[in-house]
This record gives structure tokens, sequence and C-alpha cells, in this order.
């Protein structure tokens, strides 16, 4: 039944990340190789210019603020516990700044640029790509196809540096990087938000024409399959209108792999996005998890990848959730 | 010259033929060459009929539906003829015109039944938009009040609008067709082999609720199959078709008493008897090519009674009384088919009577009739 196919899928949730949490905590304490406390430590004295004799005695008193005296299930217990309570651990560049704070610090950014972007892209590309596909729409959409094919060869990255090449450095129109100008002071102000948008302007754009194009071509693919089927002929022998055959009996039945495709590309999306954003400075999560490598931030990299693992589980579980509601065929008891 | 006294029997003198095509063409465009799969087609339809139309698989029979409802795609074309619905000329008419006709003036029932439901919306709502596009300015209510009307015409539960097409039987699904292309009461209703995915039981039950309606509602209805035998029982003129073009039309027990072309001729002895059940008797040689077609008859490749002529000449049709056509060379010729069969038999019959005194059980050298 319907209930019982959504606990289900609830529990099948919760099941993937307990997973992802565990693999998270037992790949760092694989690595033996290297000690990120010890190699922070002695990042840290450098800078400072001088090494500290008790270098020993620092680096046990941090194991033990970092709770890795402990023995390891006692470890695991807390770090679970932890994890539930959205605690990911303190940052070892930025300490004692907690990570959570440091992705929370991050997210808006790249949550509007990424759900601005897919959101964009996606209906755009599927209007498009139906519509090049109808044998009745303007001639003239047949030729965006190369240009379309193009595009969706081009990595996101890519189409990001030559976009900053061209729109930023030669023509100037917007500006090379950051996600806001530097020396103001992020605020309400209708001023400050023109220049948000300003500023997000290129990094999405660059997502949106990386992926408008993939949309388009898969949706184009589903609705010439979808008018050799039976109920479009059938459509047309009702005498039903055009817009009505085109909407309610091609675009209704082609969103269904479409949708699918969403589901299945959605990672892909995200590993992009954080791409674009390390091009293009920009202050979001990609840029974060950027930094966090290049300085051997530990405990922000495992934070990042096991945030992004739940929000992509999350999507995905509302989008199987949803999925029956726009699949009528799609068995509850066999789901 | 076009078959204008088809079908007029039974029917009062001065009566307007509900469906009339004259000298329909279908041409497609394939790699290989153009092929005409509809060729100078003409009958005419008149009001409460059954017009069956049977042939071999690739005949046409689809192609015409299609030209009927003028649905023929790319690199088909409709390339000559009228269709005439009443007074209305459908090959005339623009094709927003056509599309307002389309279940509203000529019905159709879909071969592919099965499949023929958008698999994701309600079956009220594929009711509905068929009301609403023909019928505007009818309220909310009364569209409802019609889809239960039409549901109930069918024998479908009031229940079965809230379901899917993958909720319902195969023939439940075909009676959900059913009831769309009568609930705008068009004059016409072409079913293009509306049962043949359905099984024998069902399909009786189906045939039944279209024959009901028919009548209920006075509806011409054209009805396509390959069945023969199963066609006679169901249709009162029938409409024999080869290699695209009109064999033979006339009442159906008219051309089952006194066939005027050999293919239905053919057709009718091969089918299956209580006498000698199980012996499926077929009709011997191959369908040509539309690519390749013979000269003159095209069925001169398979005819037991080919003559000199039918090799130059194609044959014309012959009207014979009662609305009877046929277009076989043999019409020329006295005695005609009848003859020809009679004078066979005749000699058949000579042949083991002979064979019978002598006491020999060798085959004679003419015994071949190409139909035994
Ligand atoms: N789309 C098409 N393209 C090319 N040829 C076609 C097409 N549709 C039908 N035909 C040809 O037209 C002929 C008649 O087909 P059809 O009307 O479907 O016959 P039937 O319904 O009697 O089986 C066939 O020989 C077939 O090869
Ligand atoms: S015209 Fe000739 S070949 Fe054709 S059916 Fe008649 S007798 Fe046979
Ligand atoms: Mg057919």
């Amino acid at each position: 039944m319907r209930t019982g196919y959504v606990v289900q899928r609830i529990l099948l949730f919760f099941a993937i990340m307990w997973l992802a949490a565990t693999i998270n905590f037992v790949l760092p304490r694989l690595a033996t190789g290297r000690d990120p406390i010890r190699e922070q430590l002695i990042a840290q004295s450098m800078r400072g210019g001088f090494m500290s004799t008790s270098m020993e005695v620092m680096v046990k008193e941090y194991r033990v603020k970092f709770g890795l005296d402990e023995p390891l299930p006692k470890q695991y217990v807390t770090y679970l516990w932890n994890t539930l309570r959205f605690d990911l651990g303190k940052s070892l560049t930025n300490y004692p700044k907690a990570v959570m704070n440091l992705i929370g610090e991050a997210l808006p950014w790249t949550l509007g640029i990424v759900s601005f972007a897919i959101v964009t892209s996606f209906t755009l590309g599927t209007i498009l790509g139906a519509l090049i596909a109808w044998p009745r729409a303007p001639r003239l959409l047949k030729f965006t196809v190369p240009f379309l094919l193009t595009f969706s060869a081009v990595p996101f990255y890519i189409l990001g540096l030559i976009l900053i090449y061209f729109f930023a450095f030669q023509l100037k129109w917007f500006p090379i990087g950051g996600g806001y100008p530097i020396g103001t002071v992020p605020s309400f102000t209708l001023g400050f938000v023109t220049k948000l948008v300003y500023h997000a302007m290129l990094p999405s754009l660059s997502m949106i024409l990386a992926s408008t194009g993939g949309w388009a071509l898969g949706m184009r693919g589903m609705m010439v399959t979808i008018q050799g089927e039976d109920y479009m002929n059938y459509a047309e022998a009702k005498g039903l209108t055009d817009s009505r055959i085109f909407f309610g009996y091609g675009v209704r039945n082609a969103m269904l792999p479409q949708t699918t495709g969403l589901a299945l590309s959605l990672g892909q999306l995200i590993a992009g996005a954080g791409l674009v954003e390390v091009v293009f400075g920009y202050p979001g999560i990609g840029s974060l998890l950027g930094q966090s490598i290049t300085q051997f931030d530990y405990t922000t990299i495992y934070g990042i990848v096991f945030f992004l693992i739940v929000t992509l589980g999350i999507v995905l579980l509302v989008l199987d959730l949803l999925y029956p509601l726009i699949d009528p065929r799609i068995n509850y008891e066999q789901a | 010259m076009s078959a204008d006294s088809t079908g007029r029997s039974g029917v009062a003198s001065g009566t307007k033929p509900v469906l009339s095509v004259t000298d329909l063409c279908v041409d497609y465009y394939t790699d290989a060459g153009r092929l005409r799969a509809c060729d100078h087609v003409s009958f005419n339809l008149y009001p409460g009929q059954r017009l069956g139309l049977v042939g071999e698989s690739g005949s046409g029979k689809s192609t015409i539906a299609l030209a009927l409802m003028r649905m023929i795609k790319p690199p088909g074309r409709i390339s000559g003829g009228r269709v005439m619905v009443g007074d209305d000329d459908l090959t005339a008419m623009s094709d927003n015109e056509m599309r307002s006709a389309r279940m509203r003036l000529i019905g159709m029932v879909p071969q592919a039944a099965m499949s023929a439901l958008n698999p994701v919306i309600r079956i009220r709502a594929q009711i509905q938009d068929v009301l609403q596009v023909h019928e505007p300015n009818l309220t909310y209510s009364q569209v409802q009040a019609r889809i239960l009307e039409v549901l109930e015409a069918v024998e479908l539960r009031p229940e079965v609008a809230s379901l899917y097409p993958h909720e319902l039987s195969g023939g439940m699904k075909q009676r959900v067709c059913i009831a769309i292309a009568v609930a705008l009461r068009p004059k016409v209703i072409i079913a293009d082999e509306p049962t043949s995915a359905l099984d024998v039981i069902v399909q009786r039950q189906v045939m039944e609720t279209i024959g009901r309606l028919q009548r209920e509602m006075n509806i011409a209805v054209v009805l396509i199959g390959h069945d023969m035998g199963l066609m006679a029982q169901f249709v009162d003129h029938l409409a024999v078709m080869y290699a695209g073009k009109l064999a033979e039309i006339g009442p159906t027990p008219t051309l089952f008493a006194k066939p005027n072309h050999p293919y239905t001729h053919m057709l009718i002895s091969s089918l299956p008897t209580l006498g000698q059940k199980g012996v499926f008797r077929g009709i011997p040689g191959i369908t040509p090519s539309l690519l390749a077609l013979p000269t003159g008859c095209y069925f001169r490749t398979r005819c037991p009674y080919v003559m000199d002529v039918c090799s130059s000449e194609a044959p014309t049709q012959v009207a014979f009384d009662g609305g009877h056509v046929a277009s076989c060379h043999l019409s020329a010729v006295p005695g005609g088919l009848t003859g020809r069969v009679e004078a066979e038999r005749d000699a058949e019959a000579t042949l083991h009577s002979a064979r019978a005194e002598k006491g020999t059980g060798e085959a004679g050298p003419n015994k071949t009739g190409g139909f035994s």
C-alpha cells in the first residue's frame, strides 16, 4: 500500500545515511600514513616562525580535544550521535569554528545559484526539446540543435572560463568573480541585492548553458519516440487541439523519463556546480570544499561530503515519493 | 468508372449517402519508390448501414481508414479523390475544420485498443477532452453527466471514469474507445479491426455492443477486418480489397451467393465449414508487392481463370443488380465467373465418374483448380 511504500522508502533513506556516516567515520581512520593534527600544528607553527619543543604535548592535547584518544567503538557511537545532531565536528584550519557553521555560511550562495540554474535549465531544456521534436512547431527551432549539442558537450567549468574571458575580462560586462563586490557589507538593501544578482549571473549562465542542451536533447528523443505511440495517433483522431495533444499527451508522457533523468544526474550537476564556484571564486559550498582540500582541512572535507550525500539523499527521496503522482502505473506493492 | 450504385439495396431511392468516397487514392513515397496503397477506391455508405472491409494484410484497409480521417502521415499522401460525409467535403476542409470534424462527423475506433489510451491520465479526462473540444459550450456538470451516459452505453460502470488505463482489461479499454467514438453521435464510425487484440469471447461481446449502439443511434459503420467469416455475420455489405483496389463490393448475401470476382469466390470457399472442419484451405500464391504490381489485373498472378486480356488491360468496375460491383474481365464473358466455376465443377465430376469406371486412383491432369 501507499503508506507501506513511503515508510519503506524513508527507512531506505536512513539506511543510506547511516552507511554514508559510517564510511565517513572509517575512511579517515584508515589513512594511517598522515596525521592531519600534526600536519596542521606544524604548518601553523611554521607560519608562526618557531618550532615548539612541546609539539608532542600539543598533539596529545588536541587528540583529546577531538576525542581521538578514546577506544574506536566509543568514538563511533559519539560520532553517530553528533552526526544525528548535525554536529560535523570542528574545522582544523578555522579551529574552533564548527564545520556545520562553515557549511551554513556557504550554503545560501550555492543553493541560490544551483537551484536557480537547475530549475531554469531543466524547464528551458525540456520545453525546447519538446518543441524541436514537434512537427508543427516553428522550423527555426530545429537550427538550435547543433548549438545545443555543442554546449551539452562542453563541461561546466570550461564554459565558465570561456564566459569569464569574454564577458568579464574582455567586455567587462560582468565581474570576474566573487559573490559580491569586495568592500561591501552584506545587507538586505535593494542596492546590495542587485549586486548579488549581478555577481550570480555569469556562474548561473555557465551552468544553464552547459546543461540546457542535455535536457533539450533528451526530451527531444523522448518526444520523437512518443509521437510514434498509439495514444498520440488516437489523440489526433479524437480531434483534440494541437496544444492539448502537445502538453496533455506528448509532454505529459515524455516528462516521466525526463524526471528520472533529473534524479539520476543530480549528483553530477552538484559536482559540476562545485567546480563552477571554484572557477568564479563564488563563496559557496564548492569553493569551501576547494579551499578545504588545498588546506588539508579534513574535518571540513568529510563534513561537506557527508552533507552533500544527505542533500542528494533527501532530493532523491522527495523525487521518489513524487514519482507515483506523475506516473500512475508505478506499483506501490512492488516498489 | 465509379461505383455509384454501390450499396443502394434496401435503401429508399433518393436517400443520400452518409459517406461517399470517390476515386480515393493514397500514395506512400518509400525509398524503393512510390506505392499506391489505395487505388481509386469508391463506395457509398447509407444511413444505418454496416459495411465490412476485408482483405489480406497489406491490402490497404488501414490506409483507407486513415485517409477517411485525413490522418495519412508522411511519407504518405492522399493523392486524389473525394470523401464526403453528408454534405461536408472532408477533402476540401482546412486542417482546423478537419480537426473539428474528427469524432464529430466521423468517429474512429482504433485498431490498437490496448495502447490507444493515454497511460497517465484517468478515463474521465480522456472522455472529457473530446467532449470539451467539440462542444465547448457544455457546462462542467453537463460534461460529467455525458461521461457517465456514454460509459453506461458501452456497459461500463461509472467507477471506471476514475480509473487509469492500466487498471482496465483489454475489453474494457476497447469499450472506452467505443464510448469516445459515439460520444458526439457522429454519422459514420470507422472501426479498424476493433477486436483483433481481444480474445474470442470478449470479441463477441464487444462486437455486440458496437452492433447495438449502431442500431440505437443509427450510425453507419465501416468495419475493417481480415476474417471474412466473422465479418459476414455482422455486416450487411462487404467490400473486398486486393492490392489497394476494391475487387468487389455488394450486399453480403449476394456476395456469398454469387460472387463476381475470383478473389471473393476463393475467400468464401476457403472459409472452414462444418462439413470439413479444421481444414483451412488458404489461397495459393503470394500477394504481389505494391512496388512491383503485375500489368493488367493485379490478381492475375493468382487467378485460376486468368485470360489473355487480363495481362494487358486492367479490369474496370462493372455494376450488377442491387448495388453489386466487381472489377474483373470475366464480367464481360458470357456466363461470367459462375459459368466458369460450374464448368470446372462439371469437368471435375466427369473426371471423377470416369475414374470410378476405370477403377484407377490416379489424379487427372486438370485437377488443380488453384484453391484446392
Ligand atoms: N507509413 C508507411 N510507409 C510506407 N508504406 C506504408 C506505410 N503505411 C502503409 N504502407 C504500405 O501500404 C500498404 C497498405 O498498408 P495497410 O493500409 O496498413 O494495410 P492493411 O491495413 O490492409 O494491412 C502496405 O503494403 C504497406 O506496405
Ligand atoms: S480480371 Fe482476369 S485475372 Fe483478374 S480476376 Fe478477373 S479473370 Fe482473374
Ligand atoms: Mg491494418
